[in-house]
């Protein structure tokens, strides 16, 4: 499979309700997606974020992840979860007003049973990860 | 003259500008005649707002068919995410 960027919406349960792997993605960036606001719209009452995969490792939103956290909460009139997931971290990051980006990222100890397959639909599984499956 | 039905979301809030506007209006337009209706408390639906910030949002256009017999222009928050630190210019941004 071709490395690829991906993201799934999550709820209050911390479930995934829809997995966001539209055409057009690339190992760098996911598209706009009429899609995908429209998912977070419509499940808005039940919405605690969403999680997003940086293939190359990078641990911090983009500028353009930025104005995508901003303008989705600004939609939506809340604040939400917004995860970067790399091959070795999750990181959590919400509204800060005293950071200068205005959100601030931590990494997030919880064990959330979705990232393992929100890296597979983002990387080849290493071999090691390949055999825990097997 | 062709006229679309303009539809806004802002701040958990939806709601259509009572006056159509003009089809082939630029996105920049739209998202500045957006921005000055919920900021004059013009949308019903949507709260008067005067520090709204529509200018990063994204201008999607439907044409009429036979569901909605009107054309229709929505302003919603963009959905792009990029990896790279400072990168706005693969075009995948439509708001910058
Ligand atoms: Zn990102």
């Amino acid at each position: 499979m071709e490395v690829a960027e991906a993201a799934v919406v999550i709820d209050h349960d911390d479930q995934p309700t829809y997995w966001h792997l539209p055409a057009g993605r690339t190992a760098a960036s996911i598209p706009d997606s009429r899609d995908l606001w429209m998912v977070l719209w419509n499940g808005r009452e039940r919405l605690a974020g969403v999680a997003h995969t940086h293939p190359a490792g990078v641990d911090q939103p983009s500028s353009i992840d930025l104005v995508t956290f901003r303008a989705c909460e600004d939609g939506l009139g809340r604040r939400l979860s917004w995860w970067i997931v790399t091959p070795t971290e999750v990181m959590l990051c919400s509204h800060d007003p005293t950071d200068p980006r205005g959100y601030r990222c931590h990494p997030d100890p919880v064990p959330h049973a979705w990232v393992e397959p929100l890296r597979r639909h983002s990387w080849p599984a290493t071999d090691s990860s390949a055999r825990e499956e097997s | 003259m062709r006229y679309a039905r303009l539809n806004i979301t802002w701040n958990g809030q939806n709601g259509d500008l009572p006056d159509p506007v003009s089809w082939h209006a630029s996105d920049k337009e739209i998202l500045q005649w957006a921005t000055e209706a919920v900021r004059s408390g013009s949308v019903p639906g949507i709260t008067k707002t005067h520090n709204v910030q529509l200018h990063r949002f994204v201008v999607d256009r439907f044409p009429a068919n036979k569901q909605v017999p009107e054309d229709r222009i929505y302003v919603r928050p963009p959905t792009p995410f990029g990896a790279f630190l400072g990168d706005a210019s693969r075009g995948i941004n439509p708001c910058e």
